[in-house]
């Protein structure tokens, strides 16, 4: 596959320079409430199976659903996030479609009404921005997981309905196709990740399902007028991690070239991930109809969201990532170190309550990236599991900034911080570690070590120069080597001139 | 209004429900009659009224994020046809052949 530039001069992905590259994705993302979303059955990952049901996300008759007002909240700031429009009045729709993991065999999702619309994730190709649009946002609710009794649903005899999962809220976040390459496609993922995950609305793990992908891919032949909508589309199902999906799309690419170039036809499918082969595979179930026949959910009344409520949400929306790339540059942060710190939520949390004790973000940062990163990774911990606080990292370079330690004494007390959860003053003291910078202290002593040594004294005022080394040595010997060779120096030589006048 | 035979057996399909061909002719003449109606309806002038797609209107009672009681997992499978591991037994989802 080539990368090239397109007629309109914008950089798109290439194959072969015949056909154009349209990726378009769909995600899901499960919020993080406690309860789901019509029902009060705990939503929790990794329960025994069918611990987490009730007559409402069973499906059994005569029963009715009611909206869990967290969930809203947490899909509206997603929204939000995502620069969408929300809008006051939506709705909910029943999608009717028959599949084992749905035990209404309808699902509550929003048609032709969602909360969120037009909105956009940006992402960077060096310092260059492209804004990947977001055609809608809206919620609905999961199904159930299916437990296949065999290698796989191809070569399943059968397979084990789990429904714990029924009814957890859900956003679905549907792209434009705007994605050109499965780069875009990775960074489009990261970025929408990394978003969500300063909202902490979910948990965001893929290999659990919290967060899934699919991908639609299709190529557009050079010269094609048509609409987009109607190329050929492959639906690449349920990839379980970002990597993964820019590997799907890669061999889907390949795959729609091969059969292009050899003069066959792309079939619009669905297909699934095989991740050891690293091949797509087609996936028709013998539900073959798309034909949900969305109406109206009449047990739902619908979904109004007021002015004020939308104001308490968005004032609770915390910095984003983008607004903290501005600001960790604006005050010095290397480019390379302000992608790596603001990729995690928690190494952002952790700058930022830092940077409420002090004002050296370049410092910080530097430590946070070098030896705190280095100390948790050994302990496979995260910065919001840190044994040592953004205060107590603070202090520690308040030493350094004093004079009172050096950088590499610094390290050593942060070792031993990390050991014992100690703060770094206990740590410069038990170490005996405090420099004696303090010119009242060793005044005294430098008067005795001249005296001591008149013979050296004569040599260094001879013009011999390294006689002054003898006599720092005999500094830092009386005080342990605590002293602070510079205030030592500064001393001695002082005195050297005074008493030679 | 006349609804073909064949709309109505795929509209069965989509639903899973199996029909005979005495069926299907009888259901195609009983919906067409609804469809009668409809149109009956359809004759009024709405222009004036505002579109609706609910009964209720303004904000439905949203409840608390608030946990309650599940259901034990055997009173959950006391329906189902087949079960193990505390779990539905369904058979095979995709059909014979359907993997290349």
């Amino acid at each position: 596959m080539n990368r090239g530039v397109a007629d309109g001069g914008e950089d798109i992905g290439m194959v072969d320079e015949a056909y154009r590259v349209v990726i378009g994705l769909e995600v899901h993302v499960e919020l993080k409430t406690r309860t789901k979303l019509f029902c009060r059955c705990v939503n929790a990952f990794g329960s025994a199976p069918n611990t987490q049901t009730c007559p409402v996300c069973l499906g059994l008759p005569g029963v009715l659903p009611v909206l869990n007002r967290n969930a809203v909240s947490l899909a509206v700031k997603a929204g939000m996030a995502l620069h969408c429009r929300i809008r006051s009045v939506s709705k909910f729709d029943r999608k009717q479609y028959f599949y084992p993991d749905l035990p209404k065999a309808y699902q509550i999702s929003q048609y032709d009404l969602p909360f969120a619309e037009w909105g956009f994730v940006p992402i960077a190709d060096g310092a260059e921005v492209k804004r990947i649009r977001i055609r809608r946002v809206h919620m609905e609710e999961d199904a159930g997981k299916l437990n296949h009794i065999g290698q796989n649903l191809k070569e399943a005899e059968g397979s084990l309905v789990d429904l714990n999962r029924a009814g957890v809220p859900l956003i679905e976040i549907v792209s434009e196709p705007d994605m050109g390459s499965a780069e875009e496609a990775r960074r489009y993922l990261t970025e929408l990740r990394t978003i969500l995950s300063y909202l902490d609305v979910s948990d965001l793990r893929m290999e659990e399902g919290s967060m899934r992908c699919d991908a639609n891919v299709s190529l557009k032949p050079r010269g094609y007028q048509g609409s987009l909508e109607d190329l050929p589309r492959v639906e690449v199902k349920n990839v379980n991690s970002i990597r993964n999906v820019g590997r799907a799309i890669e061999y889907e690419i390949e795959r729609q070239a091969a059969r292009l170039s050899q003069g066959e036809r792309v079939i619009k499918e669905t297909r699934g991930f095989d991740d050891g082969r690293g091949r797509t595979y087609s996936q028709r179930s013998k539900e073959e109809a798309n034909d949900y026949r969305y109406f109206p959910e009449p047990d739902l009344p619908p979904l109004v969201l007021d002015e004020s409520w939308l104001a308490e949400v968005q004032a609770s929306l915390p910095l984003l990532p983008d607004a903290w790339r501005e600001r960790l540059r604006g005050l010095g942060v290397a480019s390379q170190d302000v992608e790596v710190l603001v990729q995690d939520r928690v190494q952002v949390a952790f700058l930022s309550e830092a940077l409420s004790f002090t004002d050296d973000v370049r410092a910080v940062s530097s430590w946070m990236l070098s030896d705190m990163l280095r100390l948790l990774n050994e302990r496979g911990l995260g910065f919001d599991q840190s044994p040592v606080s953004p205060k107590d990292l603070v202090d520690l370079l308040g030493f350094i900034a004093d004079g009172k330690i050096s950088g590499r004494m610094a390290k050593e007390v942060l070792d031993k911080m990390f050991e014992s959860g100690e703060s770094a003053a206990v740590w410069v003291k038990r170490l005996g570690m405090a420099q004696i910078t303090d010119d009242s202290l060793l005044r005294g002593q430098v008067a005795e070590v001249l005296a001591e040594h008149g013979k050296v004294v004569a040599d260094y005022r001879a013009g011999k120069e390294r006689a002054f080394g003898f006599l720092v040595g005999q500094m830092m010997k009386r005080t342990q080597g605590q002293a602070s060779p510079e205030v030592v120096n500064r001393l001695l030589k002082e005195a050297l001139e005074f008493d030679a006048q | 209004m006349r609804l073909s035979t064949d709309l109505v057996a795929y509209v069965s399909d989509l639903a899973h429900l199996r029909l005979n061909m005495t069926d299907v002719e009888r259901i195609a003449n009983e919906l067409g009659r609804v469809l009668d109606y409809v149109e009956v309806l359809q004759a009024v002038d709405t222009s004036a009224v505002d579109a609706t797609w609910q009964g209720s209107r303004g904000p439905g009672g949203m409840r608390s994020d608030e946990a309650g009681p599940s259901l034990d997992p055997l009173v959950a499978l006391a329906n189902a046809p087949a079960a193990q591991n505390g779990m539905f037994r369904i058979p095979r989802i995709l059909a014979e052949g359907e993997d290349q």
